[in-house]
């Protein structure tokens, strides 16, 4: 057919002359956009995002809580993961049938624990006594679930229609995610405003060992569970992105009812919650029927930010974890949060070194010298509210090893700080990131997750449409600058998985 | 209309409005309070244009002008269930390397340059049913990503290098594949219901990547690829009538060709109740799957299955297992239903190990109840109302609706075929679900599958029922041969001829026209122990074998006459499929008269591997391959020049496996050294041992011995 490779040449280079155009065609389409897309503050700080798009009678609720397990202080790590699980149990008149008998019970049942934990944790405990609380407490929880309406809450948005309901909780934020048909949202202000002004955290001591399982199907069963989880440990000495967002078991096993409580309270006042709206419906009329439902939760101040800042490193750091797999390698280099002015400079790095085919590390270590199986780079890991990580992994081709791999990257990593990145590479990063951009804007729920995002971390939803202007912005100096400050061994942290029987 | 009225709104007044209209807005309503819906608007159906290319290229295609992409999706029929048993991992590789390979004009190196550059992306791969292409692209580069993938589609080039890329990353997928528990338990949960040689659970293994050649890869491509078998669905920033064009002018010159498709793969499943487990001592909690086949989506019952998978296993097994008992974060299930064959139905859940049983033992008795008696009222409205409410979701995103009848038309349903579904859910009654629940689900023929460590689990698995335990050892490849030279290769013929000559000499042996034994042999068994059976063989030289063992239930009896073969058990007669016959010829490649008999050949390569130890004692080790890709390796004793011991990939009834074959205790008969007693061993474990009893040559064998 065509290509002679004069002509494939000749294909970049118009390639690169007609981006410029491109570039103004997004802008033009993402100002339309902009257009329709309003925010209001009500009265007790919360905010309210809202684009109006008309096409499919949907519409897609995105709830954004400010608080995430780096909040967590030692004792209670995982609780805002647990909460999470806690807010689909329903309210005072959501999954209950009494609430005020139900109460009763559940105080009991707070001060069996409390005495439990307190027996457990003398020096000489009282087996009599323990095997006593163990007896009361089943009975009396027993009692209480009599009241319960067994996933009553998650019932009631299904059957109305609600698809993808769903929620995650991250090192940085907790996020509540459902799309309704357009005529439910009245049903929907009901609903969530209800969930955030009077949650009960039901069947508390039940879910724990729903949350425990999910640490042993997350973390404990799985060898890149395993290493990840230790690999945080390791870079992270001080600052909490150290624990993984699950929580440790002895934690998970321990926290009460009265710390979720004032967890709730402290981070889930208005101030620190951001809801967007997508889809069929109409600004004025969201914005009203907020203020009469969410309006009601009372005003909190906002919560204290994260004290503890990772602290400079004193040199490479190592972790393994020995498991029945085959080998696998990430490196991470500290580097500063999204607000930082070289952000999208790290976007930039990530994408030359490993991110798609012919990115520097898969053509080396997975095409050129079949060591490697696989590899990629990310930008900011495991959060980027706070300082994080730039990092690499690579999974070794069968009979090949991670030290060979890290020699490569070494390599690569030395070639970034020596010279500048081409042309066509700087092209490839600003074409793929805008192509992203618009492929996100495509769904409702994708783009209400966009909108809280972008309005929480950059501080303004606006900088969402003005991203592709910063993405040009970004030149093949910045990134030799800042791999020559970062990608430096000192400020790095390796973690392997070594093979049980070769370790 | 009513953004034109906020157009002219200040924003400041906005706001005041807002706030002291609050104060009289509607009071709040309680999440339980009635709520009145206001009447959903219609949904706007897009105009989907269906064409058909002259060249037989079906396409669907759909205007989409709100943001400035084109997508394209695309279905070949083909699939990994039309590849052969020896060569599993032959269609997924020919869908990687279409794409990562290139074409005659531009390597696949280039083409991610050149993708990567425009922000673009074209992918291919083959799956299980079907082939199929993946192209997102700005629109302004829509004519260059489709130049792109015609290339491809049209003249991929193949080249060994990225073939050989695709085998790596396939044996590192093999190497990893024990890992994850999740992955085990899903893999394995397949073989067990479909049968581990079945097309639609069966994997790769690295003998079958191995045995994979570019030919191969070209005659599959060759077989497949030609427009009358694809369809596209197209959708994004064009004018159908251009874009139509545009597939036209890219894929000229592309000619229809009449394709010859194998016959579809038939899922023959007998209904049967088993326990099957798999240790995994590295983990504090177990995966739990069972089940058994599922049905069609074509079926009757369809509606009222989706009803009913919808109370069983996000009703009532979610809410007893995670909300009520906190046993599991993970549960639930599904009826399997497919297009073309029968899914699969499960339930599924992970415990820690010591609840491990007490949750067999409630997803049991869930499944049991609902076959029993009719869900409640409140059940089925809840389940057809999430069902009928969020149907809408079907049709938010043109890409989906798009897709969607692609993928009817690929299976030959009914392009409306989502709205009589719907319409079947609205009918499902409480009965219909029960009918339906009776009809399709075996409470009491479940297989289960639980992958973990048994030494905490609550009870053991045997209180269900007997435990089938099963193996999932990698088997280990064939160590790769050093390259022959003349020299090794002058040596190897040399130690033939000698072990030749040591065991009876080339005429005797081409003397022999046939040989009859008797035998006892001892099978290992492996849960432990051990079973004894008596064997009897007849081999008339050159092509036909005739073997019986006598079990405690009965005589199996296998035949190999040229290229038919059968099997004889207590069932009855069935001829045995194209792998297993192949399995029988390659045996008698391996047959020591027939390959003596052919010492002299020139089309065999007998290669000198050098010296190793058998046994403790010094053995020449050899290595014979012929042009079929037939190879067997012999230790020839130092001394002796005996051949000691063989080692060749054979299958067990676990599948394929490496074979090491100790030969002892040689005695002679008619001149020729026969040994009387062979320990064969799969994948390093004892498999059966064989203890010669009688023994004949050019004995008298009755040809009706070998017709069916």
């Amino acid at each position: 057919m065509f290509c002679s490779k004069r002509k494939y040449v000749s294909i970049i280079l118009c390639g690169f002359i007609l981006l410029g155009l491109a570039g103004l065609c997004f802008a033009q389409g993402f100002k339309e956009i902009e257009k329709d897309c309003h925010e209001y503050v009500l009265s007790n700080g919360m905010k309210f995002i809202v684009l109006e798009r008309e096409d499919v009678p949907v519409v897609s609720f995105h709830t954004y809580a400010d608080v995430g397990s780096a909040n967590e202080s030692y004792g209670i790590t995982g609780i805002s993961h647990f909460l999470e699980h806690m807010a689909f149990k329903g309210t005072k008149v959501v999954g209950t049938t009494n609430y005020e008998a139900e109460f009763e019970l559940r105080k009991e049942l707070d001060q069996i624990f409390d005495e439990l934990v307190h027996e457990k944790g003398r020096i000489q405990p009282d087996s009599v006594r323990i095997a006593e609380l163990d007896t009361l407490f089943e009975k009396t929880r027993k009692k209480a679930d009599e009241y319960v309406v067994n996933n009553e809450f998650f019932d009631m948005i299904r059957r109305e229609g609600g698809s993808g309901v769903n929620a995650y909780t991250s090192n940085d934020a907790t996020q509540y995610i459902v799309s309704l048909p357009a005529n439910k949202l009245e049903f929907w202000m009901a609903m969530e405003s209800d969930r955030f002004l009077n949650p009960t955290f039901r069947e508390f001591y039940k879910e724990k060992d729903v949350v425990m399982e999910e640490r042993r199907l997350g973390i404990e069963t799985r060898p890149t569970g395993k290493l990840i989880e230790d690999f945080f440990a390791m870079a992270f000495k001080a600052h909490p992105y150290h624990h993984s967002v699950i929580g440790h078991m002895s934690d998970l096993r321990r926290i009460t009812r009265e710390d979720m409580r004032n967890y709730f309270r402290t981070y889930y006042g208005p101030s620190n919650l951001t809801a967007a709206v997508v889809g069929d419906v109409d600004a004025d009329g969201v914005f009203k029927m907020a203020e009469t439902y969410f309006g009601r939760i009372p005003t909190e101040p906002k919560p204290e930010t994260v004290r503890t800042l990772e602290p400079e490193q004193w040199g490479e750091r190592r972790v393994t974890v020995e498991a029945m797999a085959q080998p696998l390698l990430v490196v991470g280099y500290h580097r500063p949060n999204v607000r930082d002015k070289d952000d999208l400079v790290f976007d930039a790095m990530a994408n030359i070194l490993g991110q798609g085919r012919s990115s520097r590390l898969y053509t080396v270590l997975v095409k050129e010298k079949k060591i490697a199986a696989a590899v990629g780079a990310m930008s900011a890991w495991p959060g980027n509210k706070y300082d994080c990580l730039f990092a690499v992994y690579a999974v070794p081709a069968k009979d090949h090893t991670s030290e060979e791999c890290l020699a490569v990257i070494d390599d690569e990593i030395e070639k970034l700080k020596a010279e500048l990145a081409s042309e066509d590479e700087m092209s490839k990063y600003k074409r793929s990131t805008k192509k992203g951009l618009i492929d996100g804007m495509k769904s409702n729920s994708s783009m209400a997750r966009m909108l809280t995002n972008y309005d929480i971390l950059s501080g303004s939803w606006r900088n969402l449409f003005g991203e592709i202007d910063r993405v040009e912005a970004v030149s093949a100096g910045d990134i030799q600058r800042i791999a020559q400050a970062y990608l430096v061994k000192k400020n790095r942290t390796i973690g392997e998985i070594i093979p049980e029987d070769e370790g | 209309m009513r953004k034109y009225w906020r157009f002219f709104r200040p924003v400041g007044l906005l706001l005041l409005v807002v706030l002291f209209t609050a104060g009289f807005a509607d009071a709040q309503k309680g999440p339980k309070d009635k709520f009145e819906y206001p009447s959903l608007s219609k949904i706007e159906m897009p105009d989907v244009k269906e064409e058909t290319l002259e060249n037989g290229m079906k396409l669907f295609l759909v205007e989409d002008h709100q943001y400035p992409t084109v997508d394209l999706r695309a279905m070949i029929r083909t699939g990994s269930i039309y590849e052969p048993a020896d060569k599993i991992g032959l269609a997924s590789i020919v869908g990687m390397v279409l794409r990562t390979g290139g074409t005659e004009t531009m390597t696949g190196d280039e083409i991610d340059e050149l993708l990567e550059s425009m922000g673009a992306s074209v992918e291919t791969s083959i799956g299980e049913g079907s082939g199929y292409v993946y192209v997102s692209v700005l629109k302004e580069d829509i004519e260059k990503g489709l130049e792109i993938l015609a290339d491809l589609l049209m003249h991929p080039a193949f080249p060994e290098d990225k073939i050989d890329l695709a085998k790596m990353q396939h044996r590192t997928g093999i190497s990893r594949r024990n890992d994850d528990i999740g992955s085990i338990s899903y893999r394995e949960f397949d073989k067990i219901i479909y049968g581990a040689e079945s097309p639609y659970a069966r994997h790769t293994e690295y003998a079958t990547i191995e045995a994979i050649t570019r030919d191969d890869m070209v005659a599959f491509y060759e077989r497949y690829f030609h427009p009358n078998n694809v369809i596209f669905a197209a959708w994004g920033d064009f004018k159908a009538k251009e874009i139509k064009a545009k597939i036209e002018n890219a894929f000229t010159g592309w000619a229809p060709a009449v394709i010859e498709f194998p016959p579809k793969p038939q899922v023959e499943y007998e209904y049967k109740f088993s326990v099957n487990f798999i240790e995994k001592p590295d983990v504090n909690q177990s995966w739990i799957l069972m089940g058994h086949i599922g049905g069609l989506k074509s079926s009757p019952h369809y509606p009222a299955l989706i009803v009913m998978n919808q109370i069983l296993s996000f009703d009532r097994l979610f809410k007893r297992i995670r909300s009520a008992e906190g046993l599991a974060y993970h549960v639930g299930g599904a009826y399997g239903a497919d297009f073309d064959h029968p899914g699969v139905f499960y339930s599924i859940c992970q415990t820690k190990s010591q609840s491990t049983v007490y949750a067999i033992g409630i997803m049991l008795e869930e499944i049991e109840r609902i076959t029993e008696e009719e869900v409640t009222d409140a059940e089925l409205a809840k389940a057809k109302d999430s069902y009928l409410n969020s149907f809408v979701f079907n049709f938010d995103s043109k890409a989906e609706i798009v897709s969607r009848l692609m993928q009817y038309a690929y299976y030959e349903y009914a392009s409306d075929f989502i709205n009589r579904t719907k319409m079947g859910v609205e009918n499902v009654t409480k009965s219909d679900v029960l009918q339906a629940a009776k009809e399709n689900l075996r409470p009491d023929k479940l297989q289960i599958l639980v992958v973990g460590k048994p030494e905490d689990f609550d009870e053991p698995l045997s209180v269900l029922g007997a435990v089938h335990e099963i193996d999932i050892t990698i088997p280990t490849p064939e160590e790769e041969a050093p390259e022959a030279t003349p020299e090794s290769l002058e040596k190897g013929r040399a130690l033939l001829a000698e072990a030749v000559e040591a065991m009876g000499g080339l005429n005797a042996f081409q003397a022999i026209a046939n040989m009859k034994f008797e035998s006892k042999i001892t099978i290992f068994i492996p849960q432990g122990g051990t079973m004894e059976a008596t064997a009897r063989e007849m081999t008339v030289y050159p092509d036909k074998n005739r073997t019986e063992i006598s079990l405690p239930f009965g005589q199996m009896i296998q035949v190999l006459r040229g290229d038919q073969a059968w099997a004889t058990g207590p069932q009855g007669t069935q001829d045995l499929d194209e792998s297993q016959r192949k399995d029988m010829e390659k045996s008698l490649f391996r047959d020591m008269v027939l390959l003596f008999q052919r010492s002299g050949d020139t089309a065999l390569v007998v290669q000198s591997l050098g010296e190793t130890e058998v046994a403790g004692k010094t053995a020449e080790e050899i290595l014979i391959k012929d042009e079929e890709g037939n190879s067997v390796k012999m230790y020839l004793d130092k001394e002796t020049h005996l051949v000691v011991k063989r080692d060749y990939q054979g299958t067990t009834m676990r599948g394929a496996a490496s074979m090491e074959e100790s030969l002892t205790d040689y005695r002679e008969v008619d001149g020729i050294k026969i040994p009387f007693r062979s320990d064969i061993k799969a994948d390093g474990e004892p498999y059966i041992s064989v203890e010669v009893q009688e023994m004949l040559i050019n004995t008298e064998i009755d040809p009706a011995l070998f017709e069916k």
